[in-house]
């Protein structure tokens, strides 16, 4: 009998959560999406297109942590690097590397114990779980809905937070996003600038 | 009511429905707060295809919270207190098993989300530290199936103001109450 009464109590428990959480999706603002999942597959990105990458017309002045290309390291290994094949759809290392100089807003969608040991210079700390916090709400209204916007994680087919980031500023009427197709570690490997300060974080 | 049983239920019993139960509420507010960031994190478990059965992520994330919450308020509150053990353990192994999961697949880089972006004890990163404390609650969810809530659980006043022994001890000879009872 208290076995019967115990099942019945799991499922009352069950079905109660189950309306509760029809009447939270009744009165939630936005609706919850899933947004795309990362393509495994690669496809290198002929030089070319980097012609394709406007200059954002609202843009922040990253001269601080700004390095020339004429600084960089040089050579055929170094080339490779910015030009590794990302999944479709997704910027290059070398693409990416252009925005940074042309002003784009960068963020970083990876953990925030991995933002606070290096990030992308003036890259700023959002993602989906931060984005309906304080901290996530300050960061987005210093970007421009209308403002070129790069999202990074940790690059190729592990790169789900960026996409979760990206749908999710969508919502919010961002409109010019693109998500960088290596990860954090290329982009330092390669030598390009990064930043152990987080307060430089925000543009 | 023994001395003995008092010193379980103040000792043993209550502390371990406060604890499990302020943990699943704790953990239970945490995902409501921002529903879509659990949402993101069920489908980064890659248990099921977000093309296919994105529905079923999105019920899962507006369910589970919630249950969590109402399982751990009956549980601190010590009503129901069976069904809410049973339902928490229910949820650990279903947590163990998709933990699990991503660790031994190593395509899978998930998060935990278990309290939102809070790392309690553990990364955020899945891993075996996730599994042993679920592990770890599992233990006073088997007490508390074996033992019950303990005297000072709600389920205890209402056992005693409902209990057939004591409707017949309050029921008068030959009331149908008392016959119902000896009855069974």
């Amino acid at each position: 009998m208290k076995c019967v009464q115990t099942i019945a109590g799991v499922l009352a428990i069950v079905g109660l959560g189950y309306i509760a959480g029809v009447g939270h999706s009744l009165v939630r603002e936005l609706p919850v999406i899933l947004g795309a999942s990362a393509s495994t597959s690669t496809q290198p990105v002929p030089e070319d297109d980097i012609s394709e990458v406007d200059a954002p017309d609202l843009q922040p002045d990253p001269t601080p942590a700004q390095v020339d290309d004429s600084e960089l390291p040089m050579g055929g290994d170094f080339d490779a690097r910015l030009d590794a094949a990302v999944p479709d759809g997704m910027l290059t290392l070398r693409q990416a590397h252009q925005m940074w100089i042309d002003g784009a807003y960068f963020i970083d969608s990876r953990l925030q114990s991995e933002y606070d040991e290096g990030h992308i210079s003036l890259a700023a700390y959002l993602t989906a779980a931060t984005m309906f916090t304080d901290e996530g709400e300050a960061e987005m209204q210093s970007i421009p809905p209308d403002a070129q916007v790069v999202i990074y994680c940790l690059g190729g087919d592990e790169c789900d937070a960026s996409l979760n980031t990206k749908a999710i500023l969508e919502q919010f009427g961002y409109t010019d996003l693109s998500i960088m197709g290596v990860g954090y570690d290329e982009w330092a490997a390669a030598g390009l600038p990064t930043s152990l300060n987080e307060e430089e974080g925000s543009p | 009511m023994s001395a003995k049983r008092w010193v379980e239920s103040i000792l043993l019993q209550f502390p371990m429905r406060i604890a499990l139960g302020g943990v699943f509420i704790f953990a239970a507010f945490t995902k409501i707060s921002n529903i879509q960031a659990f949402a993101f994190a069920i489908k980064g478990f890659k248990i099921l295809d977000p093309d296919k059965h994105g529905h079923l992520i999105i019920s899962a994330a507006y369910t589970m919270p919630w249950v969590e919450m109402i399982a751990g308020v009956l549980l601190v509150l010590g009503l129901w207190t069976r069904a809410a053990t049973v339902t928490i353990g229910l949820m650990l192994v279903f947590f163990i098993a998709a933990l699990l999961h991503v660790i031994f697949d190593p395509t899978i880089d998930a998060d935990c989300s278990c309290f939102g972006d809070i790392q309690f004890k553990c990364d955020a990163a899945v891993g075996w530290c996730q599994v042993i404390r679920d592990v770890i609650m599992l233990i006073p969810v088997g007490y508390l199936l074996w033992r019950g809530g303990g005297i000072l659980a709600l389920d205890t006043l209402r056992e005693r103001n409902c209990t057939p022994k004591d409707a017949i001890q309050d029921a008068k000879p030959g009331s149908p109450v008392a016959e119902d009872s000896f009855r069974g």
